[in-house]
């Protein structure tokens, strides 16, 4: 009788033995990661196009575009990084740029498994002027399947503009999920800049030449 | 219920119950991890309950234990690459290892003093492990279990017929992975004191 007390003692003190962990020395700057297509040849695209406007993700239907100074600061980091290696910007996107590329922010929303392109919002509509084209996304983690879109993230896709009429799919040779704190800080927008950033920096592969 | 009382206190500050024929004991464990380009901040927070049945007319006991260790470390901000060069991750982490071995364990013991019983063992079985990583506001979990390999070496020291103080170390070999890190592999060795009682 004395082994069953002790031994059911020792389970209880087993499962309460865990810790809790100290977050305290977190840093709030993003986690950025970023994944590419294995075959992707990235000195075969010369031009690319980005809107001003950022695409948001909220649990407001009506809220579906981001377009003021601070998405303003977004876009140009991008720009900046992308003509850094070598990239022209285009006019429009109907100057027939090699790569599009497209900001989405997701805001107040917070979203369990899902499958890259989910954010596009587009499923059997229409994205950079190609109806009905799936999208092919390069593997994130393990799985192909980003494990949470939580809120304050943002997330960089690089799409093949180049050959959508030829592959009849909008090829995604890059992308990056930066998870943040967006939307719960002053200094944010300036962490999201940062967050770009380093998506370009951790993936020196993105060269015109 | 006295006697629960007892021997609840007993447990709960660390002693081990160890008798003729059966030896039962708590302890308290340290463990330094050693795979040193990964986890390597020495855990206080573990603990071990070693049953052992001691073979009539011979130097030998079999068992099992149950052990449990919680690991934790901040690492600075920096990036992984991934293995196949098609994707990295950068961030600042605080990497969490929450460690459950369960082994058959089998020991030999050296010819005893008056006090003092050495022995050497080892012990084999399955390690279940959950890893937490938490980066920003986020956390990925993984959970999973492998095969653990643990050899040992440490003393009964006897403070009567029926109680006693038990100390060891160990070296565990453990196949847990790690994938979000590419680990295949979690190793650590181990130092546990502790009391035992002896039961008939």
């Amino acid at each position: 009788m004395k082994i069953r007390y002790l031994l059911a003692l020792g389970v209880i003190a087993f499962v309460s033995c865990r810790k809790s962990p100290d977050l305290g020395q977190l840093s709030v700057a993003f986690a950025v990661q970023t994944s590419k297509q294995p075959d992707a040849n990235f000195s075969s695209y010369k031009t690319y196009y980005i809107s001003d406007t950022i695409a948001l993700r909220t649990t407001d239907p009506k809220d579906t575009l981001w377009f003021d100074d601070n998405a303003k600061q977004l876009v140009d980091a991008v720009k900046m990084n992308m003509n850094s290696r070598g990239y022209t910007l285009v006019e429009t996107n109907h100057s027939s740029p090699d790569l599009g590329l497209g900001l989405t922010a997701i805001k107040d929303l917070n979203v369990g498994v899902i499958y890259p392109g989910w954010w596009w919002g587009y499923w059997g509509g229409c994205y950079w002027g190609y109806c009905g084209y799936p999208p092919y996304y390069p593997w994130y983690g393990g799985g192909g399947i980003v494990y949470s879109i939580p809120t304050g993230t943002i997330i960089l896709d690089m799409i093949d503009l180049k050959n959508a009429g030829e592959n009849q799919k909008l090829y995604v040779p890059w992308g990056s999920v930066m998870s943040g704190g967006l939307g719960y800080t002053n200094d944010d927008i300036q962490l999201g800049v940062q967050a770009i950033d380093q998506s370009f920096t951790q993936s020196p592969y993105i060269q015109s030449n | 219920m006295k006697k629960l009382i007892i021997t609840s206190a007993f447990l709960l500050s660390g002693i081990v119950i160890f008798a003729q024929s059966n030896l039962l004991a708590g302890t308290w464990n340290i463990n330094v991890p050693t795979n040193s380009d990964y986890m390597t901040k020495t855990s206080f927070s573990g603990g071990k309950i070693d049953y052992r049945h001691f073979i009539k007319h011979s130097n030998y006991s079999y068992g099992f234990a149950l052990d449990w260790a919680s690991y934790e470390q901040y690492f600075p901000r920096q990036t992984f690459q991934k293995p196949d060069g098609n994707g990295a991750v950068t961030s600042d982490f605080v990497a969490q290892v929450y460690q459950v071995p369960i082994v058959a364990t089998f020991h030999y013991y050296f010819k005893e003093s008056k006090m003092v019983k050495p022995y050497v063992g080892i012990g084999l079985g399955a390690s279940y492990m959950e890893q937490s990583l938490y980066y920003n506001v986020y956390v990925s979990d993984e959970y999973n279990w492998g095969f653990v390999a643990r050899p040992e070496l440490g003393a009964i020291i006897k403070f009567d017929e029926s109680w006693g103080a038990i100390l060891g170390a160990n070296y565990s070999i453990a196949t847990n992975k790690t994938d979000l890190l590419n680990k295949s592999s979690f190793n650590s060795f181990g130092f546990n004191i502790g009391l035992a009682v002896l039961i008939e």
